[in-house]
Parts: C-alpha cells; sequence; structure tokens
C-alpha cells in the first residue's frame, strides 16, 4: 500500500512538473513588435467587454468622484475642452473659448444641440450649474482667482477671474471638471437634495457617446449607445466594463477571448498577452520614483548631498531591465522622456556607487537608517532593489510594504518618514501635469513633500505664458530646476499600457491624457 | 433540553459581542485614517482640507470617543441599521443585501456538495480500507487538505475556462436571471471553496467509520446476518457521524473564510470580496457589519450542530 501511495505521489509530481514545464517560457528580451491591421474599415456594432481592475464606487456626483471613478465614466462623461494627440487644449463640449487678459474673462461658446443622456440640453446653465457646485465645494483649482460667472446667452458662459493670468486656468477650470445632467439630478431628488445625491452617486448622465445602461457595485458597468450623441453615431453598440481584482484571472479572461480590451494591465502580463497574440496600447508615460520628505522640518532629506548619494546610488539601467521585461527604460529626470521639460543634455546622475559613497560620508548619514514606504505588489520589486543599492553604499535601508489605505493616507495625508516609492505621470501636457501635482498650488498635496520654496517663484512665473512656446521653455526650466535639485529620485520609465483584442481598433494611446475618444472606436465583426 | 439551548444563546450573544469589541479595536489600531483614504482617492487638494476632514469625522461619528461610537453602532445594529460606508457612501445593509444572496448561494452549494462528498468518499474508503478506493480517497483528500484555494482555482480557471471553454472564467450570474448560466458561473468557485471541507471530512468519515466498525454491536449485526447497507447506514454511519457533524460547524466558518479568496480571483462581488475591499480602505462600519454578521451565523451553525448531537447519540443528554 505504501508503495503505491508512493508511486502515486511521484506521479503526480512529475505530471506537475511536466505541466509546468509546459508553459510557454517567459522571454526577457525587448518585446514583438505590435500587430497592426491594415485597410480595415470601421462598421457599426458590438459589445466591447472592458476589464478594469476596480470599479468606479461613484458615478455621476462629481463632488465625490475620484480619477480613478472618472476613469470608466470617459464614455460617458466629457468636458468643456479636451487633449488631442498634440497634447493640445481643445474645444470639445464648446465651439470655442478665448481669454481676454485686459476684461479678465474667459468666454466659453458651447456647441449647439447637445444633449444629456437624459434629453435636456447641455447648454449655458447646465454647464453654469456644474461649475457652482464645483466652485462652491472648492472641487477645482485655482479657486482663488474664481470671481463670477455669467450666462450671457443660451450657448454663451462667462467665466470672470481675479488677479493675474494664469495659464493653467483653462486645464483646472474647463478640463477638469466633467458635465452633467442638472435635470436628471433635479428630477431625482424631487426637491430633496440628499435624494438626488445618492441617485448621481449610482447613476451617470452625461453628454458622452455612451449613456449608463446597467451599474452593478464592483461587478459590471454596462454602457450603450447614445444615439442623440452630438458627435455622431457611435461605432460600437455597447462598453461593458468588468471589474476584476486579480491580474491573473483578467490575463486568462482576455486569453480566453472573454474580453477585449484590458486597462492599466500589469507589466508581466503585457508581455504574456503580446505573446499570445493581442495588441498591447502604448499609453501615457509615467516616471517611478523615490519621493523624500521634504516637508518635515527636522527631515534629513533637506540635505541634497543625501539625496543625490541615493540617485547615484541606484542603477538605474539594470533595475529598468531587471523588472521591466524589456517595457521600462531608466529615467533620469521626473519628466518622462518626450514630453516638455525632458532634456537630452542633462546627464542625469548615473550608476556610481563610489560617488555615492562620497556623498553620503559628505552629508553625514552614513550608516543612516532610511525606510522606503512601498505599495503592496509589484511595486515591493522595485523597492527591493532600492534596498540593496542604498544598504550597498552605507544606509540601513528598511522596506515598508503598506496596504493601499495606509500607503495612499501616507502619501495623500499623514505623510512618509523617509521616502516613498511613487510615480509621476503625464496626463494632459507636462507643465500641466507639474501644476496639478508638484507645483506651488497643487491640485493633489503629498503629504510629506511640496514644491521647495526656492521653486515657487519658477513655479509661479511658468504660469504667466500664454504662449505654446513660452509654457514649453518654461517646464524646462521647472523640471530642470527639480533634477538639479535631485529634490524627486527618479528611477525608471513606464509607459502605460492597455491590452487589446486585434479585432478591437481603438486610438486610445494616441489621445493625450484623461481623454478617451469611445465614439470613434469599433470593432470588427 | 430548552434550558441548554437558551443557555448556549446567550452564550452565543456574549461571544457575538466579544467578537465585535474585537473588531472593533482591531480596525482602529491599524495605521492610517479612513477619510484619509477615501479624500485622497479624489486627489484633490482642497478636499483634504482640515475643515472638510473633520466634517466628514463628525458626519460619520468618529470624532467621539470610542466607546461612544461603538455603542452607537451597536445601538443602530439593534435597531436594524448597519451604518452608512465611508467608501461606497452608501448604507451598510444595503451593499450586505447586494452581496449576501451571492456568497450563501455558492457557500451553500459548496458546502451541500463538500459534505455529501465527503461523507461519501469517507464511507467508501472505510468500506473499501486497504483497496486501491481507499487509496485514490486517501490522496484526493490529501490533495484537497494541502492545495491552496486560489491556486486550484486558477488551475480551474485555466483548463476548464481557457483550454476547454466550457465554463466562464470570471464572474457570477444570479439563478433568478439565468439558471443555467448561474450554475455554470458557480461550479469552479464551489469546487474551491468546497475542497478543504470536503477533504477534511473524507477523511473525519473514514476514520470514525473505521473506529465504529470495530464495535461489538457492529460484529453482532454482522452475526445476525444482516444486509450490508442496513449496517452501514442505520449503525456504523450514524454512529460515526458525530464527530464529522462538529467539522459541519466548523465547515460554515470555512466557507466565508474561502470566500475571501475565491471572489478575488473569480471576481464576483460577494461579502468576502466586500470586507476584503474594506479592509483595505479601513471602512471601519463594513468591516464592523460584515463581521457581526458572518459570526452570527457561524455561532447559530455552531450551536444548531451541538443540538444536533443529542439527535444522534440518545446517550447524550442536555442538563
Amino acid at each position: 500500500m505504501k508503495k503505491i501511495i508512493l508511486l502515486l505521489g511521484i506521479a503526480f509530481i512529475i505530471a506537475a512538473l511536466i505541466l509546468t514545464g509546459c508553459a510557454k517560457p517567459q522571454a526577457t528580451t525587448t518585446p514583438t513588435a505590435k500587430p497592426t491591421v491594415t485597410g480595415a474599415q470601421p462598421v457599426y456594432g458590438g459589445t466591447v467587454r472592458v476589464i478594469n481592475s476596480a470599479g468606479p464606487r461613484i458615478l455621476g456626483y462629481s463632488l465625490e468622484q475620484g480619477p480613478m471613478d472618472l476613469f470608466v465614466l470617459l464614455c460617458a462623461a466629457e468636458k468643456v475642452v479636451e487633449y488631442n494627440e498634440k497634447q493640445e487644449l481643445v474645444p470639445h463640449l464648446a465651439e470655442s473659448y478665448k481669454i481676454d487678459e485686459n476684461a479678465k474673462t474667459i468666454t466659453v461658446k458651447l456647441r449647439k444641440g447637445i444633449k444629456f443622456h437624459d434629453g435636456s440640453d447641455c447648454d449655458a446653465e447646465a454647464i453654469a450649474w456644474n461649475y457652482k457646485y464645483q466652485t462652491e465645494n472648492k472641487r477645482v483649482g485655482y479657486i482663488d482667482q474664481w470671481d463670477y460667472m455669467e450666462i450671457k446667452d443660451k450657448y454663451t458662459l462667462i467665466i470672470h477671474y481675479k488677479g493675474d493670468y494664469n495659464n493653467q486656468l483653462l486645464n483646472a477650470w474647463l478640463w477638469s471638471p466633467p458635465m452633467y445632467s442638472k435635470a436628471a439630478f433635479e428630477k431625482a431628488g424631487n426637491g430633496d437634495i440628499e435624494k438626488s445625491k445618492d441617485w448621481a452617486r449610482q447613476n451617470v448622465s452625461g453628454t458622452g457617446p455612451f449613456r449608463q445602461y446597467a451599474f452593478q457595485r464592483d461587478v459590471s458597468l454596462t454602457m450603450v449607445r447614445f444615439d442623440d450623441y452630438w458627435g455622431g453615431k457611435p461605432y460600437l453598440d455597447k462598453i461593458e466594463y468588468l471589474f476584476i481584482p486579480d491580474p491573473v484571472s483578467a490575463s486568462l479572461k482576455m486569453q480566453a477571448g472573454e474580453a477585449e480590451l484590458w486597462f492599466g494591465v500589469p507589466i508581466k502580463d503585457q508581455l504574456t498577452l503580446e505573446q499570445a497574440g493581442l495588441k498591447r496600447i502604448v499609453g501615457q508615460p509615467s516616471v517611478s520614483m523615490l519621493i523624500p520628505n521634504l516637508n518635515s522640518p527636522d527631515s534629513k532629506w533637506h540635505n541634497k548631498d543625501l539625496r543625490e548619494a541615493v540617485e547615484y546610488a541606484l542603477d538605474k539601467e539594470g533595475m529598468a531591465k531587471a523588472l521591466g521585461f524589456g517595457y521600462y527604460s531608466p529615467a533620469k529626470m521626473v519628466a518622462p522622456k518626450g514630453v516638455w521639460g525632458y532634456s537630452e543634455s542633462w546627464p542625469g546622475r548615473n550608476y556610481d556607487p563610489n560617488k555615492a559613497k562620497e556623498l553620503l560620508q559628505k552629508s553625514g548619514y552614513k550608516g543612516a537608517t532610511v525606510k522606503v514606504l512601498v505599495l503592496t505588489g509589484t511595486a515591493v520589486d522595485t523597492a527591493t532593489a532600492v534596498k540593496r543599492y542604498l544598504d550597498d553604499i552605507g544606509l540601513n535601508c528598511e522596506v515598508d510594504i503598506a496596504d493601499p489605505g495606509r500607503y495612499y493616507g501616507s502619501l495623500y495625508g499623514t505623510g512618509w518618514e523617509d521616502l516613498i516609492l511613487g510615480g509621476f505621470g503625464v496626463l494632459g501636457n507636462s507643465l500641466q501635469a507639474f501644476h496639478m501635482n508638484l507645483g506651488d498650488q497643487p491640485l493633489t498635496r503629498m503629504g510629506s513633500w511640496s514644491l521647495p520654496s526656492e521653486l515657487v517663484s519658477l513655479s509661479k512665473q511658468s504660469r504667466t505664458y500664454p504662449d505654446e512656446a513660452g509654457q514649453k521653455e518654461a517646464a524646462g526650466k521647472l523640471y530642470m530646476a527639480l533634477s538639479e535639485g535631485a529634490y524627486l529620485i527618479p528611477i525608471y520609465q513606464v509607459e502605460s499600457a492597455s491590452i487589446a483584442s486585434p479585432k478591437f481598433h481603438i486610438t486610445y494611446g494616441q489621445e493625450s491624457g484623461f481623454t478617451q475618444y469611445w465614439a470613434r472606436y469599433w470593432l470588427e465583426k | 433540553m430548552t434550558a441548554y439551548i437558551i443557555r448556549r444563546l446567550i452564550m452565543a450573544v456574549i461571544i457575538i459581542v466579544i467578537v465585535t469589541i474585537l473588531v472593533f479595536c482591531a480596525i482602529r489600531l491599524l495605521p492610517g485614517d479612513p477619510l484619509i483614504i477615501f479624500l485622497g482617492q479624489n486627489a484633490n487638494i482642497e478636499q483634504m482640507s482640515q475643515e472638510r476632514i473633520e466634517q466628514l469625522r463628525h458626519e460619520y461619528g468618529l470624532d467621539r470617543h470610542p466607546v461612544v461610537q461603538y455603542f452607537d453602532w451597536i445601538g443602530g445594529v439593534l435597531r436594524g441599521d448597519l451604518g452608512r460606508s465611508i467608501t461606497y457612501r452608501d448604507n451598510v445593509g444595503k451593499i450586505m443585501a447586494e452581496r449576501f444572496p451571492v456568497t450563501l448561494h455558492i457557500g451553500l452549494t459548496a458546502f451541500i456538495l463538500g459534505n455529501a462528498f465527503g461523507i461519501l468518499l469517507g464511507i467508501v474508503a472505510a468500506l473499501r480500507r486497504g483497496r486501491w478506493m481507499d487509496t485514490v480517497v486517501t490522496i484526493i483528500s490529501y490533495i484537497g487538505i494541502s492545495i491552496p484555494v486560489f491556486w486550484l482555482g486558477f488551475l480551474l480557471i485555466y483548463f476548464f475556462g481557457l483550454k476547454l471553454r466550457w465554463l466562464p472564467i470570471t464572474g457570477y450570474v444570479s439563478p433568478f436571471v439565468d439558471f443555467w448560466q448561474s450554475t455554470k458561473s458557480i461550479i469552479m468557485p464551489a469546487i474551491c471553496e468546497m475542497i478543504t471541507g470536503m477533504a477534511v471530512i473524507a477523511r473525519q468519515t473514514r476514520s470514525a467509520m473505521l473506529e465504529v466498525s470495530r464495535q461489538d454491536y457492529i460484529r453482532t449485526a454482522w452475526a445476525k446476518g444482516l444486509r450490508e447497507r442496513y449496517i452501514v447506514v442505520k449503525h456504523m454511519l450514524k454512529n460515526s457521524l458525530i464527530p464529522v457533524i462538529t467539522l459541519l460547524g466548523i465547515g460554515v466558518g470555512m466557507i466565508f473564510g474561502g470566500s475571501v479568496l475565491v471572489e478575488t480571483v473569480f471576481a464576483i462581488a460577494g461579502v468576502g470580496r466586500l470586507l476584503v475591499t474594506s479592509v483595505f480602505q479601513q471602512d471601519y462600519i463594513v468591516v464592523q457589519s460584515g463581521v457581526l454578521v458572518i459570526s452570527s451565523i457561524v455561532i447559530l451553525s455552531n450551536l444548531i450542530v451541538d443540538i444536533s448531537y443529542g439527535w444522534l447519540d440518545p446517550r447524550i443528554r442536555y442538563g
């Protein structure tokens, strides 16, 4: 009997080994080229199933909506202006917009005939209602510059601002807030504002090419074609968002053909799925970086030598190669390669452990304990590599792995002790990204990092350029100053990527930032 | 018997109160602030103002003394109000009502099938002791006990979802919407949830059956020339079930514990996934209320198990 059990056990282990061995080997070389479809003509119809790791908590109640909520609603909610593929702000719900520096006004002329999903008009009154909510609750940036707005006629809205010209007002006021139906909101509550809010948390009524059909929290969001869409009939009939938290399940679902698009794919799965014949759609670049605690008065990170020592200690190229499966590249600046502010001439701080040791010695922090706060998951590998390099130069690095709650609570709220591993992405253009996240009046505050006082005037000045050339130059100065001061320590550059079925034609990735033109996407029969 | 049940019910209430206090304290000991986590997701500096945080803290009653918070919550629970989720900005009772039927559907299916197959396999193994069937059952039960549930989930998805395309990889369909699709959607999750319990039950049944089979009254039954089926069902099985029944009570807890992993792997929005999300978000009220409901069910199941001993073994009497 014992022999039989032993033999069966051995057989099981051998079978398991054979099964494992039969799996496709994972290449660590540069991934294959993107499959391209040429000559295909758009066709109407079809349902696209889209995988996202998490569903929205809040749908159409903009005051409680976060970026992750909005991301899956981009097919339903639209803004007054949008970014195009050249990183230019272009009118979207607006027919045109104009800033008058002398009168201190922004005049928005809306397109005529735009309808919300509930059938009500998207006119100046509806837009003004959205702005009223946003400004009263301080949801838009540069609120101190907001004076008042006036409805000139049914399709013209004039926003009056205070203070000096600010090139970020268009981003903050016209691009950031999505527009929702006033009529639907008020009708849902029938005079009871709390009822209206509860309705809006679970429903969305925007102007986008797809309207809400069904929503099951944490399960799915089904959107169907909005036949009255102002931009013409969308190609797809339906979009079904599926919220799948586990990447292995999501990857298998893509391979099985049970979904056509997967947003925010982990790097390892990008490689697997690309090798399986699926399409990799490259989106906006971002830089993975170490963010030092510059806010605490007694923080050791005010010492530039220490910050520089850390940057010189990191073998960024080695890390990018080892961790990125061919998709990462070493980053020398916080501005990703190819965007405004990236400088080819800046040499960066390349791996030089001896120089790192010298600088560490000079800083007086040799042997000091350094805590790196990191979000649980794939970033832990990066933090582990960082620890090894920092230990090598004579620091005592401790990796502190935090669950999302503690991580984001620290990043955006309570702060961190030494370093936090984070990322910097460019959604619109890089000047806008700077002001939104890093500037002297950021929309997103970090718990232990704010713009060093010596860069505040440069930051303010960068908002005064109305022309693109001036803005580009200002972005260059800002990112260079961040690099020279080693205020942020870039590690490697990542391109956010989605994976799509070869039959699904999508231009997302070519579009800039937080923009998806769902009316243009189509599915082969 | 009635006195015993009343005593156990009082004990159950005490245990539930202790559990609620433990969970209430444990979740608050975690580093981080649920409001900052919630507001942090808005990624809006103005929303993170101290004024706004304090306003929300007051709205959720988090500015009060923890003892007051506890009694406020318990008071609400007794009135049928489980509280309001910080993350979902909705009533917890409503959220639980959405999630519970899903977990219960899969869990009950796994519970019934797992126990039925477990007992059956245990009987077969005991009756065919030392033969190939016993060996197969032994191997299956060892695998069932040792295999990580999430890994089994991925294996099932790989073979039945990806390679054979027989079953949907993720998701759940209500039986009231489409019974056939619903059955297909719960096969793999139910297998994952039942496997460990089934294996343990099979081992326990086998061992108990073998123990009973050596008893004098079984030998007497054989000597009397009774039919095998009668001896097995009437004499052996019933007397072997007491330790197995104990495991059934524990199995209810295992079903809810397993749902945490299974619902994540199969992207099913049940109570398990809700609790995982809520722990990460430090959504106090959802965690407290979820644990309260689950612990009540587990304690009640164990009470039923304890009472059933008397039916299975007349020698057991409750004072």
